[in-house]
């Protein structure tokens, strides 16, 4: 008896003494999903310009067909994807289109009314108004009409599209979300232009498999599990979007546990394997994103205009080391071109420029380029080798490899100079306006549904003269390019679309407009007993996307 | 002393008038617009969503017209519309006043005690090793850079000894109530600490000078030699006339007290106006900068004015004509 | 802010210019400077620090910007004394060339805030009326609003990230406190008899001032422009930090803190020794500058 009780004391201690004591820092409840991000959205919905906006946007909202982690839709609000084949996507005379979706029932918005097709009519008739601001038109303006023919099935929709357009069948209209009919009409149609200062935007009814509580600003925004989600109720009861600006903040919460996932973390590399390290219960995803970090060449440059100069920098820059400075261990190999490898449309032959000194003075001796004095080449006009390289400021990633940048050129004669601007500065007047003398790094973020020919094509440059429309900032121009990008922008049969991409990265390659230097990894964190976390990538879709699916690993 | 008041008072709105023109003129002139962020983040608007959004912001405006259209604005109580948070700049500026004036106050008492307390010993004991000591440790207060200060108290105190969080303002998750007012506190020794010190070295600096210089004065030897006392003269004699001075360094001191939060602030990420004003300037985002700016301006010339006024009362020689 | 708080506050007595029992006005000064052994003691590291930045091509153990990828984030040892960075330089290397930087945007601001001040002062002072209302509603403005923030806006519109704007930044704020001091010093002086008796003998305004007033105002702005190079330092190590003064590569004690705080878990030297550079150095102005006070005039309160 007594030996009994000594032992239920005894197993009481060693207990005690294994299992953490609870501190004021315990989170709250295992029924609770903490996600730490390093921004605070300035509103929700449709008029952000936040991508952390996103993030919380994911959960709240249903997706029409959101990306799986293999960067495929996969159709949620809907039946199925329209094809050409299976009838839903009918080809018209005169390049028209007509595209017929079916909408799954049973979904509801967060004060319990249906999602019918008239959410998706209004929603569109949001974005096609150009009295409301701050939205993008370029789908929508393709589009002549969309309808739901049948008032006694509001689940069928019929788009009229008025050009072609090879993703007519991945989303109704380019949006993957709606917006409550029954909600903003009212507001709407009285006053289009202040329709972004609705307090809907800060406190959202969607339709999500989570519905909004609050949002305190400065701090956080909680949402709680939408019971009436037709794929069931979520698993994790609630889930919280902590704003921690600072990323050594952020880092410090996530070793500590207090926040069970990082998104738009501003982590490194570096960053994140301290926080596996100190906290061997997170783990860190290093995804394959679509952000492709390059070096725009202005190619309105006397000395630019030269493809052997270009390929010649290329050469000159031991790239594989420059991507190691971005995020070490081999994790982030160099770009070849603008496609990431695992995309489909991705080329895995064409022209690649490996380190090579010797090569790279060979090609600027050919084009005329001789040492000077100084170490220094000169031009055949005897114009010091002197160009400068603009990025954001602030950015230690880009303006350490600026400056490995400047010791590599320096080998072959070049002088880099390096001038670095804020950010709304670098990517506003700078680039935008192709303001920058010689070069610019940054990234650009890509959709798996590829359609850049707003970067590509030579009607895109930026000038004066179109208001500095386009974002062909290189100021490229290549007959054959152009032609492929026109092909590209009608064509809908994928096998054909990936044989024209893979031709224009094989031009691409050989002319090097600008010069890829890796795809930046998309970098998350997430308590390892949070099960079903499945990072895509991709830009609209965040580590929540498949929230409903979530669950912590003792539930 | 009315009329003083008074004429002062007209004298801060003309200052305030002529700081609001260059404020503004400035942040306009500020290359890059919140036109040119939104587009760069977006980069397939077509050029009439661009027009639109710059006459929705009114970018296209001269100068003057968008300071008349901001003034009238302000004049009814409307600071306008934060771009980057969507919200009234008003309801903005209440909540981060709000966590700054907790972060202030703390350190200003700390500073302020502390200082004071040390610096009229230090005086009252010349020479001796804890003057000596106070006075070598307040110089390494005015030397120190607060932002490092600031890093090795997260390097010291949240890194290699992790006794207090790193940053921010609570732990998420927390449930309201004891709990979280602990919380709060734990995340207030950090910044709190750190603001306090470089302050606490001003106020040991000042209030032992102002000290020693009162009781070389005729008057305390006078006290003295009349057989007062010791503790009386201290206290009756030396140390109200040494608060005269202090009292004006109260208010001439409220600058540089910001600057420090704004600087301990962004290292603690902390969500108070310094943090704002940092994000606003950065973001373009004009209306919420003016604001801060502005209310900053305002709270100084009302200190310095204040302090001012104060002085009139405890020192009788002093008349305003 | 201190230079202020004198200038209000505080009367000002005049300095001595001409010999004074025997020893001239700098000998007792001299005599004086000797004995405070903080000021001596800050005016070698002042000095020391100074010669480090002016050698540093000379005596800095690697190239400037010698980058070894393969040894990043090393720990202080012995081939790198103080460590190495995120690109494998040598941070002691760094520190030298950054203090070049950070000492030179000290010592010029100083120069051009003693100059600017001591015109604005003088004039102000001098001739007082309408000109000294203007001047000193000016200097009202500019010390009414906490200068970083204002230092935040002016980055943000002045392009580039070299010495140059900062220069132009502190120099345009920090002159109010000398003008201040000058202002007081010259009302009090211009009262005096001499004033008087050079304009009776025709002597020119400009000439009084440069002549018989400046220098007799002096004390007061070595004083200042000393504590000012440490200010200075303070203030660029502080903008830099927030990533709108010196920006990368050029490198400065405030930048090279900026990049050590995302590093801090992995290399926390880094966040260490800028930090301790600039703190020594403004520690050794601020003493040079209090033993030049106590040297040159014992009265002033700054």
């Amino acid at each position: 008896m007594m030996s009994g009780i000594r032992a239920v004391l005894l197993a009481a201690c060693i207990a005690a003494l294994v299992m953490p004591a609870p501190s004021a820092a315990a989170p709250a409840s295992r029924d609770t999903v903490v996600i730490g991000v390093a921004q605070e959205p300035d509103s929700l919905g449709m008029f952000t310009i936040m991508a952390v906006a996103g993030v919380v946007h994911n959960p709240l909202w249903g997706y029409v067909a959101p990306f799986t982690e293999k960067w495929v839709r996969s159709p949620l609000m809907v039946e199925k994807l329209p094809t050409v084949k299976d009838g839903d996507w009918v080809l018209l005379p005169g390049n028209k289109m007509r595209v017929t979706w079916k909408l799954k029932r049973g979904f509801t918005w967060h004060d319990g009314r249906p999602v019918t097709g008239l959410d998706y009519v209004f929603t569109y008739q949001m974005v096609r108004n150009p009295r409301t601001a701050r939205v993008s038109r370029f789908i929508v303006n393709k589009i002549d009409n969309i309808s739901v023919p049948n008032p006694n099935d509001p689940y069928t929709l019929v788009v009229q599209w008025n050009e072609r357009w090879p993703f007519a069948g991945a989303l109704p209209f380019g949006w993957n979300t709606v917006f409550p009919r029954h909600v903003l009409q009212a507001a709407y149609l009285k006053s289009p232009e202040t329709l972004d200062r609705h307090p809907y935007w800060r406190a959202p009814v969607a339709n999500g498999p989570y519905r909004f509580v609050e949002w305190v600003p400065g701090s956080h925004i909680t949402l709680e599990a939408y019971d009436k989600w037709p794929l069931g109720k979520p698993a994790i009861g609630r889930m919280v979007f902590r704003f921690i600006l600072d990323s050594t903040v952020l880092q410090a919460n996530q070793i500590s546990g207090d926040v069970h996932a990082t998104e738009i973390n501003n982590f490194g590399c570096t960053q994140m394997e301290q926080v596996t390290r100190r906290n061997a219960q997170v783990t860190g995803h290093y995804r394959e994103a679509m952000t492709w970090e390059r070096l725009d060449f202005n190619l309105d440059n006397e000395w630019l205009k030269d493809r052997r100069v270009r390929q010649a920098m290329a050469h000159a820059l031991d790239r594989t080391a420059l991507a190691e400075i971005s995020c070490s261990g081999g994790r982030q190999p160099v770009a070849h071109s603008w496609i990431p490898p695992s995309h489909p449309a991705a080329h895995p032959n064409i022209r690649k420029y490996g380190y090579d000194v010797n090569r790279a003075k060979a090609l600027l001796a050919e084009a005329g380029f001789t040492p000077g004095p100084d170490g220094v080449l000169r031009d055949a006009a005897g114009k010091r080798f002197e160009i400068t390289v603009m990025t954001t400021a602030g950015n230690a990633v880009r303006e350490q490899v600026e400056q490995v940048m400047k010791e590599q050129l320096k080998a072959v004669g070049i002088d880099l100079r390096i001038d670095n601007r804020p950010a709304s500065v670098f990517l506003g007047p700078v680039v935008s306006r192709r303001q920058y003398p010689h070069l610019a790094m940054y990234a650009s973020l890509f959709s798996p549904e590829l359609n850049e020919i707003d970067r590509f094509h030579s009607s895109q440059i930026p000038s004066e003269a179109n208001s500095w429309q386009g974002n062909n900032r290189t100021g490229w121009r290549h007959a054959e390019n152009d032609r492929l990008w026109q092909e590209l922008s009608a064509e809908l049969d994928e096998s054909r679309r990936v044989a024209l991409f893979r031709r224009q990265q094989e031009i691409f390659a050989e002319e090097l407009p600008s010069l890829p230097l890796y795809f930046r990894l998309s970098l998350t964190t997430n308590m390892k007993a949070i099960r079903n976390i499945r990072p895509t990538g991709l830009g609209t879709f965040y580590i929540p996307w498949n929230a409903w699916e979530w669950a912590w690993a003792d539930q | 002393m009315h009329r003083y008041v008074g004429r002062r008072l007209l004298q801060s709105l003309v200052v305030l008038a002529g700081l609001s023109v260059l404020l503004f003129t400035v942040l306009v002139y500020t290359p890059g617009d919140p036109v040119e962020i939104i587009a760069a983040t977006q980069p397939d608007l077509e050029p009439e969503d661009i027009a639109a959004l710059r006459r929705y912001y009114g970018l296209d405006d001269p100068v003057q017209v968008r300071y008349v259209k901001w003034l009238r604005s302000v004049a009814r109580g409307d600071l306008g519309v934060s771009r980057t948070y969507g919200q009234p700049v008003t309801r903005l500026m209440r909540q981060r006043l709000g966590n700054t004036l907790q972060l202030l106050a703390g350190a200003f008492v700390i500073a302020f005690t502390v200082g004071l307390g040390v610096g009229i010993y230090s005086a009252l004991h010349q020479y001796s090793a804890v003057d000596y000591l106070a006075t070598l440790v307040s110089f390494a207060g005015l030397a120190m850079p607060v932002f490092w200060l600031g890093i090795l108290a997260i390097l010291t105190f949240a890194v290699w000894l992790p006794v207090f969080p790193a940053g921010g303002m609570m732990t998420p998750g927390v449930q309201a109530g004891w709990s979280s007012l602990i919380d709060r506190l734990w995340h207030l020794v950090l910044p709190t600490a750190v603001l306090a010190f470089a302050s606490t070295a001003t106020w040991v600096r000042y209030s032992r000078s102002a000290m020693l210089e009162v009781i070389r004065q005729d008057y305390v030897r006078t006290a003295r030699s009349k057989g007062l006392p010791e503790a009386m003269v201290t206290r009756r004699h030396a140390l109200r006339n040494a608060l005269i001075p202090i009292i004006t360094l109260l208010a001439l001191s409220i600058p540089a007290v910001l600057d420090g939060a704004v600087v301990t602030e962004t290292i603690f990420s902390w969500p108070g106006m310094g943090l704002l004003l940092f994000q606003a300037v950065l973001g373009h985002d004009h209306a919420v900068a003016m604001a801060v700016l502005l209310f900053l301006a305002v709270a100084t010339i009302l200190a310095n004015l204040l302090a001012d006024v104060a002085y009139a009362l405890v020192d009788p020689r002093i008349r305003y004509e | 802010m201190s230079e202020t708080v004198a200038g209000v506050l505080h009367g000002v007595k005049v300095v001595p210019a001409g010999p004074a029992g025997g020893q001239s006005y700098w000998q007792v000064a001299w005599r004086r400077f000797r004995k405070h052994r903080l000021a001596l003691v800050g005016g070698t590291l002042a000095l020391g620090l100074t010669l480090m930045a002016l050698l540093a091509p000379w005596i800095a153990p690697y190239a400037a910007d010698r980058m070894a990828l393969g040894a990043r984030w090393a720990p202080p040892g012995a081939a790198h004394w103080l460590g190495t960075d995120e690109l494998g330089r040598d941070v002691l290397t760094r520190m030298m060339y950054a203090g070049r930087v950070s000492l030179l945007v000290g010592y010029i601001v100083a120069v051009n805030v003693a100059v600017i001040g001591m015109l604005v002062g003088a004039v102000s002072g001098f001739y007082g009326g309408v000109v000294d209302g203007a001047l000193m509603r000016l200097v009202d403005v500019l010390l009414s609003v906490p200068t970083l923030p204002l230092y935040l806006i002016l980055s943000a519109i002045i392009p580039g990230g070299g010495v140059s704007r900062i220069i132009l930044i502190f120099t345009a704020f920090g002159w109010t406190g000398v003008a201040r001091l000058v202002r007081a010093q010259v009302l009090a002086l211009r009262r005096l008899e001499f004033v008087d008796a050079a304009r009776a003998v025709g002597v020119s305004e400009a000439r009084i001032i440069i002549r018989h007033l400046l220098p007799n105002a002096m004390a007061p702005v070595i004083v200042a422009a000393t504590l000012a190079v440490g200010g200075a330092i303070l203030g660029e190590s502080a903008l830099s930090f927030l990533g709108l003064g010196i920006t990368p590569p050029t490198p400065s004690w405030g930048n090279m803190l900026q990049r050590a705080q995302e590093y801090i878990w992995n290399a926390p030297h880094l966040a260490v020794f800028p930090g301790l550079f600039i703190f020594v150095t403004v520690l050794s102005f601020n003493f040079l500058g209090d033993g030049l006070r106590d040297a040159l005039d014992p009265r002033l309160k700054l």
